[in-house]
């Protein structure tokens, strides 16, 4: 009986990467249709020249230097974001001045484009921190506003039980808040990181650090090497999905530990 | 000494529950609130415990005591298994032992969502009693457990608030029959009593037959509106 359900599974599995592999065929080739249709390179470029101009990219240690300078850069200030936000919810969700005082600052915060955060941070950071100053700013709202939500939803039932057993506010945001709330921050976290990670890019096309995948951008527009563009994007595609699945892998590693059930449960 | 909850009143939105009520109890002893559901009974006792703030009035003699509730939900965290739900709210208290006074000792170590209502009612009876203190307040104590385990669970709670007031709220007569020293009847919305009765024999002394006729009295009353 179980094997057969494990067939089932394994079956099912299958069928989903099948899915899923075919899916991302389906856009290469009608990459590949428009390439041949244009038939410019300089316009667009085809995909098996993009993926072999990223392997050539990636057989020089700059390539390394250039992707792990701008993965911690800007990783460093969504961390510092996801802090930030996870702090600020609760600030703004107990005090009520708080909560009137940083409202409208997050709400133009989120409307504001990103452009003029960057030309902004441009006239007050260096180059260096720019990057990490708008992966910052772009995840803070979404992340705030998801814990935010967290704790609206914290069931009362248990907040009242903690009051009556006399529990203590630590252990009342150890035990009763940080559970409740963690779904939301799991799912904040991740929304914010692919948000973060694309601004962070950007920033660094416009502030063009040192040994940056923004500076390599600007280099290929600079210079209309249209081939050296795609191939970047690519890496940039590539780091972000990886960087949400090992987010999603360790968020779920901790939710198991504590045995915190996920949001969609 | 008594208790006193002077000029009660709490409304949910347009709804008045409780309009300027007044309430003498006992330091001592258990006291049944006994009428039907929605009649303002848990909202009463959740004011008494410190639950719920009410939106006037005075409880005098609460002040230094120390209060521990069962729910009528169990209000176990889902995310901690038994022996840490009691621990959160009784401290370094042994759980394993306590619950083996309500032949739980074995769900120590399950988690709410593995176990049965009258499993869980028995993990909350236990954090109350782990917990102990000066009064306790019991809505439904008993919902899902058979007349053995709901015995056992009497007695275990008669040991730990012997010296202190039990509230019992409840709308089973023998229930009340079996526990109570008082049985004060109510109606509602908005809450008022309709009578009170005060049984001779102590609950510890209670044969079978004084069981049944305090039952069958508790009905009555409850079935005539008044004393």
């Amino acid at each position: 009986m179980i094997s057969t359900m494990d067939a089932e599974k394994n079956k099912k599995k299958l069928k989903n990467i099948i899915i899923k592999v075919g899916a991302v065929l389906f856009w290469v080739l009608l990459w590949q249709i428009f390439y041949l249709a244009v038939g410019q390179e300089i316009l667009i470029v085809s995909p098996v020249a993009t993926v072999k101009r990223l392997f050539e990219l990636s057989s020089h240690g700059q390539f390394w230097v250039t992707a792990f300078s701008s993965l911690v850069r800007i990783m460093g200030g969504y961390v510092l974001a996801v802090i930030i936000g996870f702090f600020l919810a609760f600030l703004t969700s107990f005090v009520p001045i708080l909560r009137a005082l940083f409202h409208p600052v997050i709400i133009a915060a989120r409307a504001t484009p990103v452009a003029s955060f960057i030309i902004l941070a441009l006239v007050w950071l260096s180059a260096g921190k720019v990057p990490a100053f708008i992966a910052s700013l772009v995840a803070v709202p979404i992340v705030w506003e998801n814990i935010s939500e967290g704790i609206s939803r914290t069931d009362k039932k248990y907040l009242q039980m903690a009051k009556v057993y006399k529990i203590g506010k630590a252990k009342t945001f150890t035990k009763i808040y940080f559970p409740s709330v963690y779904p939301y921050l799991a799912s904040g976290a991740v929304s914010a990181l692919g948000l973060a990670w694309k601004a962070g890019i950007a920033a660094e096309v416009l502030s063009v650090p040192k040994n940056s995948i923004g500076l390599e951008l600007y280099r290929s527009k600079i210079y209309i090497e249209t081939l050296d563009l795609f191939a970047w994007t690519l890496a940039v595609i590539i780091i972000s999905v990886a960087l949400e699945k090992l987010l999603k892998y360790l968020l779920r590693r901790i939710s198991g530990r504590y045995s915190i059930r996920r949001k969609e449960n | 000494m008594t208790i006193e909850l002077k000029n009660i009143s709490k409304s949910y939105g347009e709804k008045e529950v409780i309009k300027d009520f007044f309430l003498s109890l006992p330091e001592k002893g258990t006291v049944c609130f006994f009428g039907k559901s929605g009649c303002g009974k848990t909202t009463l006792a959740s004011i008494f415990g410190g639950i719920i703030e009410p939106d006037s009035g005075v409880i005098i003699g609460t002040e230094k005591k120390k209060i521990s509730v069962v729910f009528q939900e169990d209000r176990l965290l889902p995310w901690l298994n038994c022996r840490d739900n009691i621990n959160l709210a009784a401290g370094r208290k042994d759980a394993f032992a306590e619950l083996k006074y309500y032949d739980a000792e074995d769900i120590a170590k399950r988690y709410p969502r593995e176990l049965s209502g009258g499993m869980k009612r028995r993990a909350a009876l236990a954090r109350a009693t782990a917990y102990g203190g000066d009064v306790c307040i019991l809505d439904e104590p008993f919902k899902g457990l058979d007349g053995e385990l709901a015995e056992k669970s009497v007695k275990r709670i008669s040991e730990v608030f012997d010296k202190g007031l039990t509230i019992l709220i409840t709308h089973l007569p023998e229930e009340a029959a079996k526990m109570a020293d008082k049985v004060i009847f109510f109606k509602g919305i908005p809450l008022e009593i309709t009578g009170e009765i005060d049984f001779d024999v102590p609950p510890k002394n209670r044969t079978k037959e004084d069981i049944v006729e305090y039952s069958e009295r508790i009905s009555e009353i409850f079935r005539r509106g008044t004393v």
